[in-house]
């Protein structure tokens, strides 16, 4: 144990003494900060320009309900602006309220919002999804009045004024900060990745160095060697994690929730697959040049095929179908059920997948050394 | 105490064999040098010596226990001085020691105190708070020895510990083997410099391709190669000199004379110095200059295998 402990002192001094090692470091924190920050300003406010051709008690509602949310913030629009406000950035994204929306809802088929955006479905999808949620609600208040107006309108304040009235709970997770939130945490996973894969190259480097064959002179087996390695690699991944989270929850003004702990569980889940990742990179390279190429070659297409850098659904099926076998992508879609409203038990899937990753990895590498080992070349 | 012994020793990396049935003794207190070219199996052997690699075949006791079975017990009374300089960049002189001797057990007051000594003894107590990263290579040299030292083994191995380095360096690093061993630990000392195996080394192995092809003290070596003398004698004249005289003298087979210089050849065997210097005195005739000639390590390297050791 005291062995244990002497090699992870000396790794972390080590670390600390390399200037990359705290760059890496601090930028795997700040950029993704950055992102959060400058990409998707500080309000967490989506400017929508709403035009409303029904002009009716109920879109005026809906118009209503979405400025009360806080996470949106509506401009008028005619319909003729639409498209200069859209694509000059004005406005984020803009919604038509279509003609008779009122009567096709009392009669039991509403018809769509339009949504109009050119940033894509990762800034819609919330507003869609709040929107739906929405005329999904008055559709059935419809249903159940028979197509009545009075009865329809009595309901529709009984709702509006009922405790249990659609609660701006599930616009405030998943609004713009939540998607601003899963890619600065996307970009996070891909800097974590480097991190974790710049600990375990240490042993390449100690190779490189020879310190690697000085250490393996001394008594020190080789077990406890990678064990402090692994060991380190976890402890400044879950730091990182931490302190990352911590900083998002402060910028963003959130409060610490059990969501804020479950997105933890799974980022420290991830983490332990990218060490385990890493180490088999290390395992697998005979020089600190071969593990530099490859982790490079691994890391970078497998975050954008994972869905780190961009939501999967932007992506070909076939793609879709391949980030079935990338961690990355268990991580964001954990990150964003999460963001969602889910809970523990709608991810653990998720975090054990993740884990089944990391044993994979850490066995092939273990199998990997062992092998080199009989052959006499590990050292 | 016997202090390594091998005995059929072999190892193969694929289809290379680096050591071909390698038998070896070396005594307690010694300091054993290993010498041959590169790529002759010297660092093998040492790895193997220090339970760094496995080996195919034959037998390996180092302190008198089995390498395959007491590697832990081994490995703690070994100093290793590797090839390369094996150390920290980013860490000071003192938390390079300190660090690989902790790694033997040494803690507390002892290992400060162990880690101090090391340090003073190569002579980098001055430098002991500098990272090696601003260390000239003769300096690093010196903290490589000091890191195998600190834990006070009672086996040091040096791998080519001079290699690239400056003479004055160089000069330190010898002297600082000889105190080693003075202090009590025996020494392996391998290298290609046959110089400093013959300065230093009271017993040497000569190795090639994996193989020991001679061993002995440096006398026995020599011997192993020639059974004559040869003395250069330099006079003013050669007047007066007569070849049939000198080949008289007891032990001489032969006498070449060129301008103003005299080759004289002698069995090895005897003694016959005193008789030549004798001749040109009883002639009154001056010695301007006198070389004796006796074949070194390289000339039995040479023999042995047809090249030289730096080819």
């Amino acid at each position: 144990m005291r062995e244990l402990f002497l090699v992870m002192n000396n790794t972390v001094k080590l670390f600390f003494r390399r200037k990359g090692n705290i760059i890496l470091l601090i930028s795997g924190i700040i950029i993704p900060l950055f992102f959060l920050l400058f990409t998707y300003g500080g309000s967490g406010q989506l400017r929508i320009g709403v035009v409303d051709k029904d002009k009716s008690l109920i879109s005026a509602d809906l118009i209503n309900s979405l400025e009360k949310t806080d996470k949106f913030k509506v401009v008028f629009l005619k319909e003729d602006e639409i498209n200069d406000k859209v694509s000059k950035g004005k406005v984020d994204s803009a919604i038509v309220i279509p003609q008779r929306f009122e009567e096709e809802i009392l009669k039991g088929n509403p018809k769509d919002v339009e949504i109009v955006s050119i940033k894509g479905e990762e800034t819609t999808l919330f507003l869609k999804s709040y929107l739906d949620r929405k005329i999904n609600v008055l559709y059935n208040l419809s249903k159940a009045s028979e197509g009545n107006k009075e009865n329809f309108y009595k309901m529709y304040n009984l709702y509006k004024n009922s405790p249990f009235s659609l609660k701006t709970y599930i616009v405030e997770d998943i609004g713009k900060t939540a998607v601003a939130t899963t890619r600065s945490l996307g970009f996070f996973i891909m800097f974590l990745m480097f991190s974790t894969f710049n600990i375990s190259n240490f042993i390449l480097v100690e190779k490189r160095d020879k310190t690697f064959y000085r250490i393996f002179a001394s008594p020190l087996k080789s077990r406890t060697y990678l064990a402090s390695n692994f060991l380190v690699n976890l402890i400044l991944t879950v730091f990182q994690i931490a302190f990352i989270l911590a900083l998002i929850t402060f910028i963003l003004n959130l409060s610490f929730t059990k969501a804020t702990f479950d997105v933890f569980l799974v980022l420290v889940s991830f983490g332990i697959t990218s060490i385990g990742l890493s180490s088999m990179i290390v395992a697998f390279s005979p020089s600190t040049s071969y593990s530099n190429v490859l982790s490079t070659l691994i890391i970078t297409p497998t975050c954008m095929l994972g869905g780190t850098f961009w939501p999967l659904y932007l992506m070909p099926k076939s793609f879709q179908k391949l980030s079935d076998f990338i961690p990355q992508k268990w991580a964001i879609d954990a990150i964003e059920k999460i963001q969602m409203g889910g809970s523990l038990s709608d991810v653990y899937m998720n975090i054990i997948i993740l884990l089944a990753f990391a044993l994979t990895f850490i066995l092939l590498g273990i199998y990997k050394i062992k092998t080199s080992e009989k052959m006499g070349d590990f050292i | 105490m016997k202090i390594v012994r091998m005995k059929d020793l072999t190892k193969r990396f694929g289809n290379i064999i680096a050591l071909d049935n390698v038998n070896l003794e070396i005594e307690e207190g010694e300091i054993y040098g290993l010498l041959g070219p590169n790529g002759a199996g010297k660092t093998t052997a040492i790895s193997i010596i220090c339970g760094l690699i496995s080996f195919d075949r034959g037998e390996v006791y180092v302190f008198d226990k089995d390498i395959r079975k007491d590697a832990e017990f081994i490995k703690k009374n070994i100093g290793i001085v590797p090839q390369d300089v094996a150390i920290y960049g980013d860490l000071t002189a003192y938390e390079n020691v300190k660090f690989f001797a902790s790694l033997y057990g040494l803690k507390g007051k002892e290992l400060k105190e162990n880690v101090e000594m090391a340090l003073e003894f190569v002579g980098l107590s001055d430098k002991a708070k500098e990272v090696p990263n601003k260390f000239s290579g003769g300096m690093k040299r010196r903290l490589n020895i000091a890191c195998a030292i600190a834990h006070r083994p009672k086996l040091i191995i040096m791998d080519e510990p001079t290699v690239g380095i400056d003479p004055q360096s160089r000069n330190h690093i010898l002297e600082s083997v000889k105190k080693l061993n003075e202090m009590g630990s025996t020494i392996i000392y391998t290298s290609h410099y046959m110089e400093e195996v013959e300065a230093i080394c009271t017993r040497i192995s000569i190795m090639d391709h994996g193989k020991v092809i001679a061993e002995g003290t440096k006398e026995e070596l020599t011997s192993m190669v020639t059974d004559v003398n040869t003395v250069y004698i330099e006079i003013g004249s050669i007047d007066g000199i007569k070849e049939e005289e000198l080949k008289g003298i007891k032990g001489v087979k032969d006498v070449e004379i060129k301008d103003s210089t005299i080759k004289i050849t002698s069995l090895k065997d005897v003694s016959n110095f005193d008789d030549i210097i004798h001749y040109f005195i009883s002639k009154n005739i001056p010695i301007r200059n006198l070389r004796n000639e006796i074949p070194d390590l390289e000339t039995v390297f040479l023999t042995l295998t047809g090249r030289k050791l730096r080819d």
